[in-house]
């Protein structure tokens, strides 16, 4: 039987029969993404990573805010339209200890963690990567909406934001080395999402139809705050006091990892002038969570560390750039300073809302992404006056 | 992308259908499609294409024909005659928790009906196992002496040629050490059937499972034999048909089918090939030259001549098994069944392997269209597969 499919080699010369690994989630996105290379003349390989025992009931199934876990049925039906091969390859080790000891271990920290980065730094474009050497594969496709282009003054690999801007995933991908990018291929980074379902139609792919959705794929409606407490021992998240920044205890908290920077739900705090508090700190040592007025959580300045530089860049003078310090937040200009091999400052022209650590920053200059870190806090943190020994008596009461 | 794999040393997991059978089943198909419960002609023809294909199996594994009890295949049957140990346990003593051994590496579908009769709060059975020595083979010395100090079991199961390995185990053994005992025996025959010649009288087993598409039937038809004293099956699907045994419209076609296959094999006809042990060992030879670090499992065992089973120290075997079959040649890593997910190879586990040489392990299970361009075709691959692999 002849279909769209299987003469579509001849017909493009694009690809030129290079081999190419396509990550495929059984999503809308990684399922075209896999049939426009097909047709632009690749020579495809779906891959499905299994992230999760299937005996264990899968958390989540959604196509999710950068990728989607789905079971590997829908990825399989769609390689056998395509007429390429398709393999599961077993992730689960990888997962649990890349992305989801990382996940539960930041919640521990205090800290607000970007799975979605993590699983591409980890797994799509490094384990990945070592499986399509395995398969002889020269790149890994995956569908993510960003672009990956070659530099031909410098030589350089650069990644930009993709077209659509409602589903640039560019922030989720600065974690990205020079040789991941010169074997990354993301075919979507042109496309306008609605009209990528029109391409999933238009090739019969039965999954055209999939609706999105914007959380982190491994978990479900019951939150994250459950998932971090199935997979933590009870006295590593222990419960403390809730304190204004002048040191007077105004609650209790019940772990630490239950709250994060710029919340206001949940907090039920007593005092009348309290009502309308956000959570803008914490105190590690004390377990102490600080809250105070919406305006404390506007600052200007950050630290992070572990950053990734997509290309060389010149540091002496400081770089102008603008910046998301979360995956969605608007983009805004700040100078970046380095303070040793990896940190880096970044002070924004303006206050910015809820500057969280555990989350990345990540750094444009236009339409390129020059790298990005992950935020360790304010360059002035907040703190509290809470003596130490009031605060761990106050965690005492409140773990009873 | 081949449409088909041109080189198929897969056979241990699924058997293609004998094309010379081709004509004969279509006629069954045609024959065959009115319900055998049907007091009509069409229904007894149905019935009779059943009964005839029982007379087959039964001559082909030496028991009574009404002793055969068609079933979906080989983990119905296994869960059937473990399921049905237990349940004869429970009658004759509510109170006393039933009991049963089970080899370390009888097939998951064996395994897995075992740890749910286990978790099962009607019958809490308890599991043991008996483990077995480096090249697979049960250890029948260390069972004899457990029988010796503790003989009160409701099942011993065993299968007869482990799926993975391809290793004999000294089945007659164990049966004769159970019976001395008076414990009941399950063998599992699904990699026997064909390959070794086998009678269920002379043996004694109680229950015997047996699978039709390892040896050219369709899926999804299997029998379950059983003998001996009380010869005692519970219902796990309900209905009237088989004496009220096993529940559900017999499926007349694929069991006239595995019956056809047998029939044919009773007869010398559909053979394997000549070559196939001498070919094997060829290939094994050429395979330990060609690949530094290749270990054959079993090596030193009684194995069948068909399957090879060898690990490939340091890489992963999935990875060998996709570059197979880019290059057109489908084998499998042991047990296909859970195939995509690879957790290391429960039978190698239990001959002491560690869990990397497990996992780096591939099967090759040839079969009656098995030719030697097919082991040639391997020993060209796989060495430069092996090589690049190591080499990442």
């Amino acid at each position: 039987m002849t279909t769209q499919f299987s003469g579509a080699a001849g017909r493009a010369a694009q690809g030129n029969g290079k081999r190419v690994l396509v990550a495929m989630s059984g999503g809308v996105d990684s399922s075209v993404a896999a049939a426009l290379l097909k047709v632009q003349g690749y020579d495809v390989i779906g891959v499905h990573m299994q992230l999760w025992d299937q005996a264990e009931k899968m958390p989540k199934k959604s196509s999710g805010s950068c990728c989607s876990i789905v079971d590997a049925g829908d990825a399989r039906r769609v390689c056998d339209i395509l007429e390429i091969p398709f393999y599961v390859i077993n992730a689960r080790d990888q997962f649990q200890s890349d992305v989801i000891d990382y996940f539960v271990g930041e919640y521990l920290q205090a800290r607000t963690p970007n799975p979605c980065v993590m699983c591409n730094n980890r797994l799509k474009f490094s384990f990945l990567l070592r499986k399509a050497d395995e398969l002889k594969c020269e790149l890994v496709g995956t569908g993510h909406y960003a672009k990956v282009m070659r530099d031909h003054s410098t030589g350089e690999m650069r990644l930009c934001k993709a077209t659509d801007p409602q589903k640039d995933q560019s922030y989720f991908l600065f974690g990205l080395k020079q040789e991941a990018l010169a074997r990354a291929v993301m075919p979507l980074g042109d496309f306008l999402k609605a009209n990528v379902r029109r391409l999933a139609e238009t090739f019969n792919l039965p999954v055209a139809d999939k609706k999105d959705s914007q959380e982190i794929c491994f978990i479900d409606e019951g939150g994250y705050k459950g998932f971090v407490e199935s997979r933590s021992a009870e006295h590593n998240r222990p419960g403390g006091p809730i304190v204004n920044q002048e040191g007077n205890i105004l609650g209790h908290h019940a772990g630490l990892y239950r709250y994060t920077i710029g919340q206001r739900k949940g907090l039920a705090l007593g005092s009348p002038d309290a009502q309308d508090f956000y959570v803008i700190g914490y105190d590690l040592a004390l377990n102490a969570l600080i809250v105070g007025p919406e305006k404390e959580l506007f600052r200007k300045s950050l630290n992070a560390n572990n950053c990734n530089w997509i290309g060389r860049l010149d540091f002496t003078k400081g770089i102008r750039a603008t910046a998301k310090i979360r995956s969605r937040h608007d983009e805004a200009p700040c100078l970046i300073t380095a303070l040793n091999n990896e940190g880096v400052t970044a002070e924004f022209d303006g206050p910015q809302r809820a500057i969280t650590p555990g989350q990345a920053i990540v750094f444009y200059q236009g339409e390129v992404l020059i790298g990005g870190g992950w935020i360790q806090g304010l360059t002035e943190p907040v703190s509290t006056k809470l003596k130490a020994s009031a605060g761990r008596q106050q965690g005492a009461t409140a773990q009873l | 992308m081949p449409s088909l794999a041109a080189v198929y040393l897969d056979h241990n997991a699924s058997a293609p259908v004998p094309e010379e059978l081709f004509p004969e089943s279509e006629k069954l198909l045609k024959q065959g499609f009115a319900n055998p419960s049907s007091i009509h002609e069409a229904g007894r023809r149905s019935r009779r294409l059943i009964s005839e294909a029982a007379e087959h199996a039964a001559a082909f594994v030496d028991c009574d024909p009404e002793d055969v009890y068609w079933t979906s295949g080989a983990s119905e049957s296994n869960s059937w005659a473990l399921h049905s140990a237990v349940q004869s346990a429970l009658e004759k003593n509510p109170s006393r928790v039933p009991r049963l051994l089970i080899s370390a590496i009888e097939h998951e579908s064996v395994q897995l009906a075992a740890k749910a009769l286990a978790a099962r709060s009607d019958s809490r059975a308890e599991l043991h196992s008996i483990p077995v020595d480096a090249d697979g083979v049960i250890r029948v010395e260390a069972l004899k002496t457990r029988l010796a100090r503790d003989a009160d079991w409701d099942l011993i199961s065993v299968m007869h040629v482990n799926n993975e390995t391809g290793v004999i185990q000294p089945i007659e053994d164990v049966v004769a050490a159970a019976r001395s005992h008076g414990v009941p025996t399950h063998v599992d025959c699904v990699q026997t059937l064909g390959k070794i010649p086998i009678s269920l009288k002379r043996l004694g087993a109680n229950y015997a499972t047996f699978s039709g598409h390892k040896i050219g039937a369709p899926k999804g038809v299997g029998f379950l034999a059983i003998q001996g004293e009380g010869k005692r099956l519970t219902a796990l699907v309900h209905g009237k048909q088989q004496k009220g045994l096993r529940g559900g419209t017999e499926n007349p076609v694929s069991v006239a089918m595995f019956g056809l296959v047998l029939s044919e094999m009773g007869k010398g006809r559909l053979a394997y090939p000549k070559g196939l042990e001498a070919w094997r060992d060829e290939f094994e030879a050429k395979m330990r030259d060609a690949i530094p670090g290749a270990v054959i499992h079993g090596k030193r065992a009684r194995r069948l001549p068909n399957t090879t089973y060898v690990g490939f120290e340091g890489i992963d075997g999935d990875g060998v098994l996709m570059n197979l079959d880019l290059e057109g040649v489908a084998a499998s890593s042991g047990s296909a069944c859970t195939s995509g997910s690879v957790d290391p190879s429960h039978v190698l586990l239990a001959m002491g392997c560690d869990k990397a040489m497990a996992r780096s392990s591939v099967r090759f299970s040839s079969g009656r269209n098995t030719a030697w361009p097919d082991f040639e075709k391997v020993l060209e691959v796989l060495p430069g597969i092996v090589r690049r692999m190591r080499g990442l």
